[in-house]
């Protein structure tokens, strides 16, 4: 039996086959699809799996992350997001965990696209969120002094 | 002579200093955070001692909690490291009132160079030249209007406190600049405590050349030459080399006796940087003085080869500069490349990636420097710099040094946080970076270069390869984990 993968690397997402016998990678996106070759990973004592080529692989908290030639992936392997990219633009979410020092909006209020709705800082460095088109504010979630969590809720529009 | 040292910061910079003065015979404490109990440098230390909250003013900020641990500790000399109070008047005079050596300068001199407005006075009348602006006391949004329009667009607003970049912004109009002027200097105040700004001309295609002076107790002041910072991100340093490349030896030359003119003209005692804005003319002027030691003074040390932690507990021993230098003279041998590793994602606009490092790997290559405060397993919390490591270069010239670093970069390994190790290399791999011909708007300029990634079928062909061999070849991980356990989102 064949087992599935999606991962997610970014905003793209890859197709994982997996047989008894042989594998194939497919990026349904841009069509490609390639058979994989077999590698011999290693495994080090920290818990991470190496090649002789200085690859390092580690599975950890439902990622996969991947270090090859000079270059740091993070891949996701959960299962299916949620939202599509229409409601993700009335949702605005905090990119990072921060403090909430503006807040510019309230309920009711109409916004243009561009118009900076709060802002977020961390690490003494101020982020402007911005509304991604015209629309009207539906709900704010905080308030100046907030502490948030990356993703966390701050506006919604609609 | 220095019993027992004080380090009055964290991370790697408290790492470094603590292998300075292992190798002195000088006793280190740590102090730490809460959120930094585990971390590496508190386990390092001779002594480590509890300063209180994971929130800077409640800790590394907090004067009197670090005065606590030098009085509990016994310590005889404190190194601020950089950053928090190391430019802190008011601490340098609590040490001072409290007879411990401070290995900075004298109090004074924190306080005149601390203050931007003041420096700037204190150095257009010692004859260093200064860009024009404005550093007057009316802090009233229509005046400084008035005074950008006077200096004429570009202009830079600046924060009279502190450093790093923090409550800076540029301006190109009239428009602009009121907003620009508010979030200046609400950055300002929420950064320092103190919200005033000052006004100076924005130089076009500049180049950020640094030159790092030393001065002891007896009045001799010299210079081990200069530092190439040009590479720049949001006024942050993200690349710094020595010597600078494709730099006029008589501009060299002219700008490190300047630099000792300005250290010299306020009796400068200790480590300190003056720093320069060149413009494309060769004319160069006076930015700032940092009364501490840098971030990156690895690659003075490593082209001078000198450890300038030495050098700073010496001075405050009273020692002077010529018995420092033991007979060795003053030159710069070779080139040597420092990056910065931060827990940042450069494909999203740089924000800081928070968390648990899952694996932390550094290479150990001959002519690499690593400087890291991270291990397997720490944290990077939101309430420090995000900066993990730094990684230094050298080699005979600048294409060898630069060479070596990009080997060191390829097997740096950080797994969790995500980091801007593959934006650095990206840098130094570029030709116009290789050519040696940078200002501070590369970055800007060059940034869509590195965005798109070449390998990552290659990634992909190994992660799935990798899979594999956790899954179809191995069936005892199924019986380890479960079905649902390692694999539990399986579609």
């Amino acid at each position: 039996m064949n087992r599935t993968f999606r991962l997610r690397w970014k905003e793209k997402e890859y197709v994982l086959d997996l047989g008894e016998t042989s594998s194939r990678l497919q990026d349904p996106e841009n069509g490609w699809e390639s058979l994989l070759t077999h590698y011999s990973w290693t495994r080090e004592e920290d818990g991470s799996y190496s090649l002789p080529d200085g690859s390092v692989a580690l599975l950890k908290s439902g990622k996969l992350y991947i270090h090859t030639k000079g270059k740091t992936f993070q891949f996701s392997i959960k299962g299916k997001e949620s939202s599509n990219s229409e409601t993700a633009q009335f949702e605005i979410k905090s990119p990072m965990p921060g403090k909430i020092i503006k807040m510019e909006v309230k309920p009711g209020d109409p916004v243009k696209k561009g118009q900076t709705l709060a802002v977020v800082e961390a690490m003494k460095m101020e982020h402007a969120l911005k509304a991604g088109l015209d629309a009207n504010v539906k709900e704010v979630h905080s308030q100046p002094g907030d502490i948030v969590s990356q993703d966390q809720l701050l506006v919604l529009l609609s | 002579m220095i019993q027992k040292l004080l380090i009055a910061n964290r991370g790697e910079i408290s790492l470094r200093i603590q292998r300075t003065c292992k190798r002195l015979g000088i006793k280190t404490v740590a102090v730490y955070s809460d959120a930094d109990k585990d971390a590496p440098f508190v386990k390092n230390a001779d002594e480590s001692y509890h300063i209180g909250g994971s929130e800077p003013s409640k800790s590394y900020l907090a004067i009197p909690n670090i005065l606590k641990a030098i009085q509990a500790t016994g310590a005889d000399a404190v190194h601020p490291g950089y950053g928090f109070l190391s430019e802190k008047t008011e601490f340098a005079k609590a040490l001072s009132q409290a007879k411990i050596a401070f290995l900075g300068p004298r109090p004074e001199t924190v306080d005149l160079m601390g203050d931007k407005i003041r420096s700037r006075a204190a150095m257009e009348k010692a004859g260093v030249p200064v860009v024009p602006g404005y550093e007057g006391d009316s802090q009233e949004p229509s005046v400084l209007l008035k005074e950008a329009e006077r200096i004429g667009f570009p202009v830079m607003i600046k924060a009279s406190a502190g450093g790093g970049g923090k409550g800076m912004k540029r301006v190109f109009s009239k428009e602009e600049f009121l907003p620009s002027l508010e979030s200046a200097q609400r950055e300002a105040g929420n950064a320092f405590g103190d919200a005033r700004v000052f006004l100076e001309k924005y130089i076009i295609n500049p180049r950020h050349i640094e030159v790092q002076v030393f001065g002891d107790s007896s009045g001799n002041v010299i210079h081990l030459f200069e530092r190439e910072c040009s590479i720049q991100r949001r006024h942050q340093k993200v690349v710094e080399e020595s010597p600078a490349p494709n730099l006029d030896p008589k501009i060299k030359q002219k700008i490190c006796e300047v630099a000792v003119q300005a250290a010299s003209s306020i009796g400068y005692l200790g480590a300190g940087t003056v720093e320069f804005i060149l413009g494309e003319d060769g004319n160069f002027y006076f930015l700032e003085m940092n009364t501490r030691l840098q971030v990156e003074h690895p690659v003075t040390e490593a082209v001078t080869g000198f450890d300038l932690v030495e050098w700073q507990v010496r001075i405050a021993e009273g020692k002077t500069l010529t018995s420092l230098m033991g007979g060795k003279s003053l030159g710069q041998t070779g080139h040597a490349i420092e990056v910065r590793l931060y827990a940042e994602d450069p494909e999203n606009e740089f924000l800081p990636s928070i968390g648990r490092i899952e694996l932390a790997k550094f290479p150990d290559l001959q002519n690499l420097r690593v400087d890291s405060g991270v291990v397997t397993g720490s944290e990077v919390s939101l309430y420090y710099d995000p900066m993990l490591a730094k990684l230094i270069g050298y080699g005979k010239n600048r294409e060898e040094a630069r060479k070596n670093l990009i080997a060191g970069l390829e097997q740096t390994v950080v797994f969790g946080p995500i980091t801007n190790v593959n934006y650095l290399k990206g840098i130094l791999e570029h030709s116009e970076f290789a050519s040696g011909h940078t200002n501070t708007h590369f970055l800007e300029k060059h940034k869509i270069e590195w965005e798109e990634a070449g390998e990552e079928k290659e990634a992909l062909a190994k992660t799935a390869s990798f899979l594999v061999s956790r899954t179809v070849k191995s069936s005892s991980v199924w019986e380890a984990v479960g079905p649902k356990g390692l694999w539990g989102e399986i579609l």
